[in-house]
């Protein structure tokens, strides 16, 4: 399987990518559960860029997906950005921190983190990319 | 996605339908608002129609946590869809919240005090 999707950075299209990916995901043994999951990591990589990006209109975030055997790898490239976000040394803040801080942002790497069994970030091309990898399954759960 | 306000009685229940996600949570954060302004004593936010929840919408619910507990305003959340669900469990944010399975179960919490 191999998919490669564009989107602008505008928030109003993170509901037509998760569409196009989870169609995309039905035809890999996952369940609904880890299919949302992992759908929610991507839309949660693209938001964290929007909400991020200083002005884009012209630039567009490039998600690709390919499923080789049991590993399904998502990049997720940022073309408006040619700063590495330091992932590696990245530690998300404790929940109880944000509830007596009450933020609203903070909890989206956790939730990718806790999702995929690898997420890495590096450059190529000169823009930042995102690589997210899930080791699926072999059956696919009701 | 769409929300609904409704009172009834001393309750005060917010209906989520559709999508939650960085584009709508600004619309739930605004619905919260607008129900803290009336000082409840408790709210319900009812998920049975919501189909999917990022981390914004999360954010948001713990974002107004502090300011329920210090006004000792009682918050439960009912009858959320298994994919819902899930992603509170990731983050362990279930464990903080008073989730129950249905909007009965969570009115006979709330009709406790």
């Amino acid at each position: 399987m191999n998919l490669d999707i564009s989107m602008p950075y505008d928030k109003q299209y993170l509901s037509v990518l998760r569409q196009l990916l989870t169609r995309s995901l039905e035809i890999l043994p996952l369940s609904e559960l880890v299919s949302n999951q992992v759908v929610l990591a991507v839309d949660e990589i693209c938001s964290n860029l929007i909400a991020h990006v200083a002005a884009a209109p012209f630039e567009r975030i490039y998600i690709h997906v390919k499923a080789e055997g049991l590993l399904l790898r998502m990049e997720i490239v940022d073309t408006s950005s040619k700063t590495l976000f330091d992932f590696k040394n990245y530690v998300p803040p404790h929940l109880q921190t944000l509830i007596r801080s009450r933020r609203k942002g903070g909890l989206g790497l956790r939730l990718v983190s806790s999702i995929m069994d690898k997420v890495e970030v590096f450059e190529r091309d000169g823009y930042c990319v995102w690589r997210l990898e899930k080791h699926l399954a072999t059956e696919k759960a009701s | 996605m769409e929300i609904r306000i409704e009172q009834i009685d001393d309750i005060w229940i917010l209906m989520l339908k559709g999508e939650l996600d960085a584009a709508s949570s600004i619309k739930f954060d605004e619905a919260i608002e607008k129900v803290q302004a009336h000082q409840p004593r408790k709210i319900l936010i009812d998920f049975a129609e919501l189909t999917y929840i990022s981390s914004a919408g999360l954010g948001v619910i713990l974002s107004h946590l502090d300011e329920l507990e210090q006004r000792k305003t009682r918050l439960a959340l009912c009858s959320m869809q298994a994919r819902v669900a899930n992603v509170f469990e990731i983050l362990g944010i279930d464990q903080l919240l008073s989730i129950f399975p249905s909007r009965q179960h969570a009115n006979q919490y709330l009709n406790e005090s």
